[in-house]
């Protein structure tokens, strides 16, 4: 990629976009000044993992599906037990559900404190990647890594192992973690709520690309508390329907330039899912200490600027810390870790909010406990429309910049949806090609 | 000397499952060796930057993993040092932090590293979802399991 400033700039390319999980490529076409083409391109044959799943025992399905992605094989296993669970007419009992949201706590502290300090810090510092800041501010890139190592920990204890965790059944568990392992991480996450709640303070002094776009946003919400592990599909258009209704009113369709599927709402609107999505939906129910924070630093959602998801991140962060600090505190494992019960033919929705947001599961199983069909809609892929739409409104804004610097700003925004593009269609190629 | 030996790599992904291959081999031929007090066994498919924590506390840790670097199918070379942070395929790691960039970033923070870092690569081809590992390649996992030994035979005595 070459950048010639004198040049008038006829496109943007990014070949392969940087810090995003997968590959893949960004063409904006700009002709007489104006824009005429954003494509994202996507070349991997997407949803191998719905074959895949055919024919399978519903009971290898988490421990499958935990493998589409390596930064949120939480979310893929609470969706999918989420939605097999409800095919089997099973409900687990509350210390189950304890486990799982302690677990998911877990993903969304490396999750999150991954994209805000290694992936989309470096945009807003102007640094080129996580090792370039690491050299400037190697306290940064220190704390952020210790802040993401008491999520691994967790995830140890709980899931037997701190990528793949291995201890989700449709039911439950296969064992109950031991108390004293996860009581003695408190100090740990105590500190890293401190440095959360900092962190939310330094979120709001960075330089923000001004952006606003008053879109869609969609989340799951739950009665009695920040939505993450279940709820009901809520919608910033006032919308709420079931999780089993979801299908009918979120719905996927073929574009002719991707190989994935591109989302929208029943009337054709783009939407957003995500961080901003979930905060601006459920602020409310989030813990007293984010509260205090966003009381302190006037953070008023709903906040329409696409780049401070990374703001977002940081209050669910500091959410995360504190339920994993209320959970272990009130964790007393009793009675089975998992509710037994005889496969049944049945078909089951479910979801739950990954880090990058609303992940839809949807299985049908035989008598056996076999799988006949499997459906996986991912965060990423509902939000690739809303990137685009983005893109038509914020490229516009910085055609003016040199090219390397009109190019960066264009991958930031795509980057602070913090896309996994490998979730929504298993390695995707972004191409780009210099303008007609 | 303090041995961990690592496989990376997702076996769904094609040539991407050599790592975990080569390193579950070697165990089965090498079964007294590799339950030596002093050898610690990982077998990880996309540990990004948790890479860290799983070898700091070690003096040498061997990553057995597949790289594509242009050289023919089933090559196997041993390298001492990494090759450049942003050289390997994004779409093998999580989120951008391949070995390479792990330990580049590592190094820039001054965390603890171990004080060697042998990397076997194995060349692959093919990495189609579910499709296994392609021919020249399952070939080379003998090559790649001499190599593990070679190294822990080396260090074991060093």
């Amino acid at each position: 990629m070459t950048a010639s400033n004198a040049k008038i700039i006829n496109s943007i390319e990014v070949p392969a976009l940087a810090r995003v999980e997968g590959e893949g490529g960004l063409y904006i076409g700009v002709q007489d000044g104006k824009i005429k083409e954003i494509r994202v391109d996507i070349y991997e044959p997407p949803r191998f993992f719905e074959g895949f799943l055919r024919g399978r025992s519903m009971f290898e399905v988490p421990d499958i599906t935990a493998r589409i992605c390596g930064i949120c094989p939480v979310a893929y296993q609470m969706s999918a037990v989420n939605a097999l669970e409800a095919s089997q007419g099973v409900s687990v009992t509350p210390a189950i559900r304890a486990l799982r949201k302690l677990l998911y706590c877990a993903e969304y502290i490396e999750s999150h404190a991954l994209h805000i300090f290694l992936l989309q810090a470096p945009d807003l510092l102007g640094q080129e990647s996580a090792i370039s800041l690491a050299a400037v501010a190697p306290e940064v890139v220190t704390k952020a890594l210790r802040m993401k190592k008491v999520g691994n920990a967790i995830l140890r204890v709980i899931g037997g192992r701190s990528v793949h965790p291995v201890s989700t059944v449709v039911g439950g568990f296969y064992r109950w973690p031991e108390k004293d392992n996860l009581t003695a991480l408190l100090p740990e996450l105590e500190w890293s709520l401190t440095a959360a709640a900092e962190t939310v303070r330094w979120a709001t002094t960075l330089p923000y690309p001004d952006l606003e776009i008053d879109c869609e946003y969609v989340a799951l919400r739950h009665p009695q508390e920040y939505g993450v592990l279940d709820g009901e599909v809520v919608s910033s258009s006032g919308q709420k329907v079931s999780v089993a209704e979801y299908e009918k009113y979120y719905l996927e369709e073929h574009v002719r330039h991707s190989n994935s599927l591109h989302s929208h709402t029943r009337d054709g609107k783009k939407y957003m899912v995500g961080p901003l999505a979930r905060l601006n939906l459920n602020s409310e129910q989030l813990g007293p200490v984010a509260q205090s924070l966003m009381k302190e630093l006037k953070i008023k959602p709903p906040i329409h600027n696409p780049f401070k998801a990374l703001l977002a991140r940081t209050l669910e962060l500091v959410d995360a810390y504190a339920d994993a600090i209320r959970l272990i505190k009130g964790y007393n494992p009793e009675g089975p870790s998992r509710v037994e019960f005889e496969p049944k033919a049945g078909e089951g929705c479910g979801a739950s909010e990954a880090p990058r947001g609303l992940l839809f599961h949807k299985y049908s199983v035989d008598g056996q406990g076999l799988v006949l069909k499997a459906r996986i809609v991912p965060p990423t892929s509902q939000n690739l429309a809303r990137m685009e739409a983005d893109l038509w409104e914020f490229a516009p804004k910085v055609l003016d910049k040199p090219h390397e610097q009109a190019t960066l700003a264009c991958e930031h925004l795509v980057r602070s949806y913090d896309p996994c593009i490998s979730c929504a269609t298993h390695f995707v190629r972004w191409e780009c090609k210099d303008g007609e | 000397m303090n041995i961990t030996l690592v496989g990376i790599g997702q076996p769904l992904r094609g040539d991407d499952g050599v790592g975990p291959e080569a390193v579950r081999q070697w165990s089965h031929d090498q079964p007294r060796t590799a339950s030596a007090p002093n050898i610690k066994i990982i077998i990880i498919e996309t540990p990004g930057l948790d890479l860290l924590d799983l070898i700091q506390d070690s003096d040498v840790v061997i990553l057995v993993d597949a790289v594509d670097g242009g050289d023919p199918s089933g090559t196997v070379r041993v390298r001492t040092a990494l090759p450049e942070a942003g050289s390997t395929p994004a779409e093998k790691t999580a989120h951008g932090f391949g070995v390479a960039e792990t330990v580049a970033l590592a190094k820039k923070i001054g965390a603890r590293l171990p004080a060697h870092i042998i990397f076997i690569g194995v060349e692959g081809s093919s990495w189609k979802l579910g499709g296994g590992l392609s021919d020249p390649v399952r070939r080379a996992v003998p090559d790649a399991v001499r190599e593990i030994q070679n190294q822990i035979e080396r260090w074991s005595t060093g």
